[in-house]
């Protein structure tokens, strides 16, 4: 077992593989930039390492730093999170190079499934359905017969890409060209690598994910599906497994076809293998995450595994310790991303300091947060401050908690998504399950924030004038007779 | 405090204290609220009776605005206050003069550089010490008086601003 | 303490009578007030609009703490001066809440002839400081003058108690402690320069607020340089070079919001201590003051029916009910706050002048503010009276008076004169304010008396020589005195000279009370003390 375990990593995650850590007994030293001073995690860690950076980012993706504090520390192995440096083939082999456990898949795992276009092809050798699509392999103008060709509407994607850079659909023929053209750009911007491909777009799919466990010797166990339709700027938003009216049947094809990839792939630690779902029930693989995801509280609810745990126990080199058949999918759970952005501003994220944090606490609500009371959020990081995660012993049940939930959670001093997502757990649409990744946008009306009743903006203005000095000064400082007195001319 | 504009969510509504004496009664647009029994039952929590109804919220003041969480809204809510600008802080300055004898090294404006509060206009070195002279508010150079390389004494007007683009006094006054 | 039973009858002929003509002397009040505050050639209003300076009265609403009274002092000061060209005497004073602290407020009224002063301008800002010292109450100065009126100037500027008198006044403030902050929103020109230099804290407007000994003509004339009032004393010169002025705002809002935050940062000394009881309004309503008050100066009434509406509750304790009659001496609560009340129900004679003398001396023992409620014609006269004294025991009276430690407020609710007016706190006996009803008539004798007086006089002269007395002469001394004494008894030229600190519509008259009392409570009483009393 390993005895000492970097982060690297910042912000909820690395909480949750501390937490973890701790209760296995195991050492943790945590990294951070001086920006993160006062983070949570910090203080959770039996050791800390400062890192330099210019920007705060590229700190925690210093690969020289990160390797120096495991070795200043005797971290004999290494946790990276998600983002970062967790999906870099090239960091995960330095790791094991230098002999550090890196706790995720070996290199050409990682690579392999980091670059779109050889993972599909991959899964296509593997009988995996993959949507029909176009490679840029020859002009331009090939390209776009080829593409032209799958039929439209076309998503563009850059084959390096993630989180919906450099991603676009086009719905005609005229279109096409051009949207290639910015796609490239912004692909060759953000990834310095312009290769972009198309695929078919399926109108109103599903996004579901498999969580898959392998040894890195072929044996592979999946925990069920997770579904995670609901995105904003092709950013998930809310999550939950399983996945509401999603035929046994047909969920049991995705999950082989995930286990099936990861097989093959003799996938070591846990991975994600991403589905897209169309309403016909014709599914297409889309890729696979090669580290922890960021829902995968959801998971570990209905699964009752800590993943975190699994992780640290394959790197250790002690294997699966589950079966597939011991592994049980039992009631329901839902994850929401709290972040600091504002939902009617087109998730435009935002900073200021989290100045009170309260936070729900019950049997079935679980809150990973990176962020404590009095921590200022600034633009150097991501804006997801915290997962809210509640379950039930069906979807319904989880549904009221999280909503109970989300009207508890108090975080004021900077603005968040929280009541934007209480509308979700509230919509009627939500409730009843029929979730595709275009919600929020066809749903835009009912979630976005009622107008207030002249008594609420009432009480609302009211409640703000009473914290502020001046106003209680100018409604309670008036001496007698004045007070009585009034607004009185003689 | 005198009657205000208070936004919240965006939206700008008047307030304004209208009696003390027998209860207290704001009013916030058209409307007249009678508030009672104002409590403090925790440092980030208020708790009044408003027309008759108990409302109880959380609250925290952040820099610039007041967020507010009632009933499971969080409301951002924006006090205007005339004169915030700081003027007790020199913030309205317009002539930036020089504390002590010098001589410009460096300029970093020109005339009608827009500047932000804070942003160093020129370098200065007095008694062998270089002095960054910044900005006291937001502005547009209007004038600059002391050339690099030039020598000036004490008090003397170093770079004049006019008011940022788009502010001018009854926008900036009774906000 | 019981109620005062009213025995008023609301439905009498009487009561309708008085009604109908008090009620119209109070909104001939207002209307007058009304011209004083507002009333001005659409010039004057464009001129300040045009330097983008809002009017005086605007500024003063913006000052105060909202939902908050303003006691406006000697609002028709000057009204029948200088051929009315200077209504309020071109300036605002008066008394209100300012960051929740009660302040004097002195503004300059730029709307009449930019503010320049006249000599009752002066007169009328030197009584405003004068409240300031006697209760302890800071200043707020809202400058904007042009300075001395020069064709007035000796009338205003050489003697002790004028224009210097402000500047002195200024320094006893600031020594004794008082804040004062001066708010420069226009010129302070010349000896206007001292205000804001002579205050403790002072904001100047830039663009509009200049501070100079001379202005720009003056300077030109002394040596000839052509400048800008702004080139010579302007808010940047002033906070940046002189140091003569301690902050700079870009506009009058900023300015007052800047001054306001000034005010809140003045510590508030402990109040002196009287008893005092939650305010609870008067159990008859004050509207009916108007149908008790007479509509001849020669009429009496019952003063207890105007304390039933005026003190909290109506609840009066009487002092010595039977004796000494002609005045009411009592205990009551005026807006929480207990007074002692003094009240004339007629002409006073030896008992009640012994008996006011001895309450005078109980309030004092109580530590109980005083409140006058005149309606006095004198004291008894005749050789009967002289032989029991009633010189002495007037003399009593101002002893104790004069004496007295505690606060003294004096209301003109009808007539005073003669040496009533003295024993009854008149202007002369320092009492903290004095206010007048619009009915209030004050002299030496009533008009009728010193024309009978004066007629009676000219007769024995034109006897004496030898001359004869033609009727006709008499009525023309008569007629002559009756008509100047007319012009000079009334309440409105009262008010004009700064004999009072302003009409009240008696209705108003609780209100004022309770806020000059609030106000006097920020000083200490004195120590108690008196001389001789002739016994």
């Amino acid at each position: 077992m390993l005895k000492r375990v970097l982060i690297a990593n910042r912000g909820e995650i690395a909480c949750r593989v501390i937490r973890t850590l701790r209760a296995m007994g195991i050492g943790s030293v945590a990294v951070y930039h001086l920006e993160d001073r006062g983070a949570p995690h910090l203080d959770l860690a039996d050791e800390r390492v400062l890192l330099h950076g210019h920007v705060p980012t590229a700190a925690y993706l210093d690969q020289d730093q990160i390797i120096a504090a495991c070795k200043a520390t005797g971290a004999d192995g290494l946790h990276p999170g998600y983002g970062f440096l967790s999906e870099n083939a090239g960091f995960a082999a330095r790791t094991a190079k230098e002999g550090i456990a890196f706790i995720g898949p070996d290199a050409d795992v990682i690579k392999l499934m980091g670059d779109k276009i050889l993972s599909r092809n991959y899964a296509r050798k593997l009988g995996i359905p993959i949507a029909p699509s176009a490679t840029q392999t020859g002009t331009l103008e090939h390209f776009i017969d080829q593409a032209a060709a799958i039929g439209f509407p076309l998503l563009i994607k850059a084959s390096a890409g993630g989180g919906g850079k450099g991603m676009k659909i086009v719905r005609a023929a005229k279109d096409l060209e051009e949207n290639i053209r910015m796609a490239a750009g912004e692909a060759q911007r953000y990834f310095a690598d312009g290769r972009v491909y198309a695929e078919k777009l399926l109108e109103q799919p599903r996004h579901i994910e498999v969580q898959v466990l392998g040894d890195g010797k072929g044996n592979v166990i999946h925990l069920f599906e997770r579904e995670c339709s609901i995105q904003r700027r092709y950013q998930k938003v809310v999550e939950e497994s399983p996945a509401p009216n999603l035929d046994w049947k047909l969920r049991d094809q995705i999950c082989a076809a995930a286990v099936k990839l990861a097989s093959a792939a003799k996938y070591k630690n846990a991975g994600t293998v991403e589905f897209i779902l169309s309403a016909d029930g014709t599914f297409y693989f889309l890729e696979m995450n090669t580290r922890l995801q960021v829902e995968h509280p959801v998971t570990e609810m209905v699964t009752g595994v800590d993943l975190v745990a699994e992780q640290i126990k394959i790197a250790s080199g002690l294997g699966l310790s589950f079966a597939q058949q011991d592994i049980v999918q039992k009631g329901s759970a839902i994850e929401v991303r709290v972040c600091a952005e504002r939902p009617e501003r087109d998730f435009q994220p935002a900073v200021g300091r989290v100045g009170l944090l309260r936070v729900p606490v019950g049997g079935k609500l679980r809150f990973d947060a990176g962020i404590r009371e009095g921590q200022v959020v600034t633009p150097a990081f991501d804006s997801m401050l915290a997962k809210l995660i509640c379950c039930g012993d069906t979807r319904a049940d989880a549904v009221a908690g999280l909503s109970a939930a989300l009207r508890e959670l108090v975080i004021l001093g900077v603005p968040t998504n929280v009541d934007f997502l209480a509308r979700i757990a509230r919509n009627g649409v939500f409730k009843s399950g029929k979730l595709h990744t275009g919600f929020i946008g066809e749903q835009s009306a009912d979630l976005a924030p009622p107008a207030l009743a002249p008594s609420e903006e009432a009480a609302a203005v009211l409640t703000a004038l009473f914290d502020d000095a001046d106003f209680r000064r100018a409604a309670f400082d008036v001496p007698e007779p004045y007070a009585s007195i009034g607004a009185w001319r003689n | 405090m005198p009657p205000t504009k208070t936004t919240i969510n965006g939206r700008s509504v008047d307030t304004e204290i209208i009696a003390r004496r027998p209860a207290l009664a704001v009013k916030i647009g058209e409307a007249v609220h009678v508030v009672t029994d104002v409590r403090r039952p925790s440092p980030s929590e208020i708790e009044f009776t408003l027309d008759g109804s108990v409302v109880r919220g959380w609250c925290f003041a952040g820099p610039d605005e007041l967020y507010v969480r009632i009933a499971g809204n969080t409301h951002i809510v924006n006090i205007a206050r005339p004169g915030a600008s700081g003027a007790g802080n020199a913030q309205t300055v317009n002539d930036i003069r020089a504390e002590m004898p010098g001589t410009v090294v460096a300029l970093h404006i020109a005339e009608g550089d827009p500047v932000a509060l804070g942003q160093k206009l020129m370098t200065v070195e007095s008694m062998k010490l270089q002095i960054g002279v910044v900005a006291p508010r937001d502005g547009v150079v209007a004038k600059v008086h002391a050339q690099l390389n030039s020598t000036f004494d004490r008090g003397a007007a170093l770079v004049s601003l006019a008011p940022a683009v788009g502010e001018n006094a009854s926008a900036k006054g009774n906000g | 303490m019981p109620a005062i039973k009213s025995l008023i009858s609301t439905g009498s002929e009487d009561f309708r009578r008085r009604y109908v003509h008090n009620k119209a002397l109070a909104a001939a009040l207002k209307t007058k007030q009304d011209e004083s505050r507002h009333k001005r050639p659409q010039r004057d209003f464009d001129r300040l609009a045009k330097q983008g300076k809002m009017t005086p009265r605007k500024r003063l609403e913006k000052l105060l703490d909202p939902a908050t009274p303003f006691l406006e002092l000697s609002t028709l000061a000057a009204n029948m001066a200088y051929g009315g060209e200077a209504p309020g005497a071109a300036s605002i004073c008066g008394l209100g809440i300012v960051s929740g602290r009660e302040v004097v407020i002195h503004a300059a009224d730029s709307t009449v002839k930019a503010g320049a002063w006249y000599p009752l301008t002066v007169k009328k800002v030197l009584r405003a400081l004068d409240i300031a010292i006697e209760n302890h109450l800071p200043v707020i100065h809202l400058c904007d003058s042009a300075g001395g009126q020069l064709q007035m100037q000796s009338e205003l500027f050489p003697d002790k108690y004028m224009a210097g008198r402000i500047f002195r006044n200024q320094a006893i403030l600031s020594k004794m402690g008082i804040k004062q902050l001066a708010l420069v929103m226009g010129h302070c020109t010349a000896g206007g320069a001292y205000i804001p230099a002579m205050s403790d804290y002072s904001v100047i407007v830039r663009g509009t607020g200049g501070v100079f000994l001379g202005g720009p003509p003056l300077v030109k004339a002394a040596t000839g340089q052509v400048m800008t009032a702004d080139e010579i004393g302007g808010a940047d010169l002033h906070t940046q070079l002189s140091g003569t002025v301690d902050y700079a705002a870009d506009n009058e809002d900023e300015c007052i919001a800047l001054g306001r935050e000034i005010v809140s940062q003045f510590d508030r000394g402990p109040k002196t201590r009287i008893e005092q009881a939650e305010p609870e309004a008067p159990l008859y309503d004050p509207d009916e003051l108007y149908g008790i008050i007479p509509d001849d100066i020669k009429q009496g009434f019952d003063m207890r029916e105007v304390i039933a509406r005026m003190v909290d509750g109506s609840r009066f304790h009487e002092y010595k009910p039977a004796y000494g009659t002609t005045l009411v001496c009592g205990y009551a609560h005026i807006l929480g706050f207990k007074v002692g009340i003094i009240a004339n129900n007629g002409i006073l004679f030896n008992d009640s002048s012994k008996k006011g003398a001895h309450f005078i001396a109980l309030c004092n023992q109580n530590n109980t503010p005083l409140v006058f409620l005149q309606n006095i014609t004198g004291y008894m006269v005749g050789r009967e009276y002289e032989i029991a004294g009633i010189t002495k025991d007037g003399a009593k009276m101002i002893m104790a008076l004069v004496g007295s430690h505690v606060p003294k407020f004096t209301v003109m609710c009808h007539a005073s004169f003669g040496a009533g007016n003295y024993g009854m706190c008149g202007r002369a006996y320092d009492g903290r304010f004095l206010f007048s009803w619009p009915n209030h008539q004050i002299g030496i004798m009533g008009g009728e008396q010193a024309a009978n007086t004066l007629a009676e006089v000219r007769q024995r002269q034109l006897e004496r020589e030898g001359l004869p007395v033609g009727a006709d002469v008499l009525a023309k001394v008569r007629a002559d005195t009756m008509r100047a004494f007319d012009s000079q008894t009334n309440a409105y030229y009262a008010t004009s000279q700064l004999w009072d600190d302003g009409i009240l519509d008696p209705v108003d008259t609780r209100n004022a009370l309770g806020i000059a009392i609030s106000a006097a409570l920020n000083a200490p009483f004195g120590q108690p003390g008196n001389g001789i009393f002739r016994f």
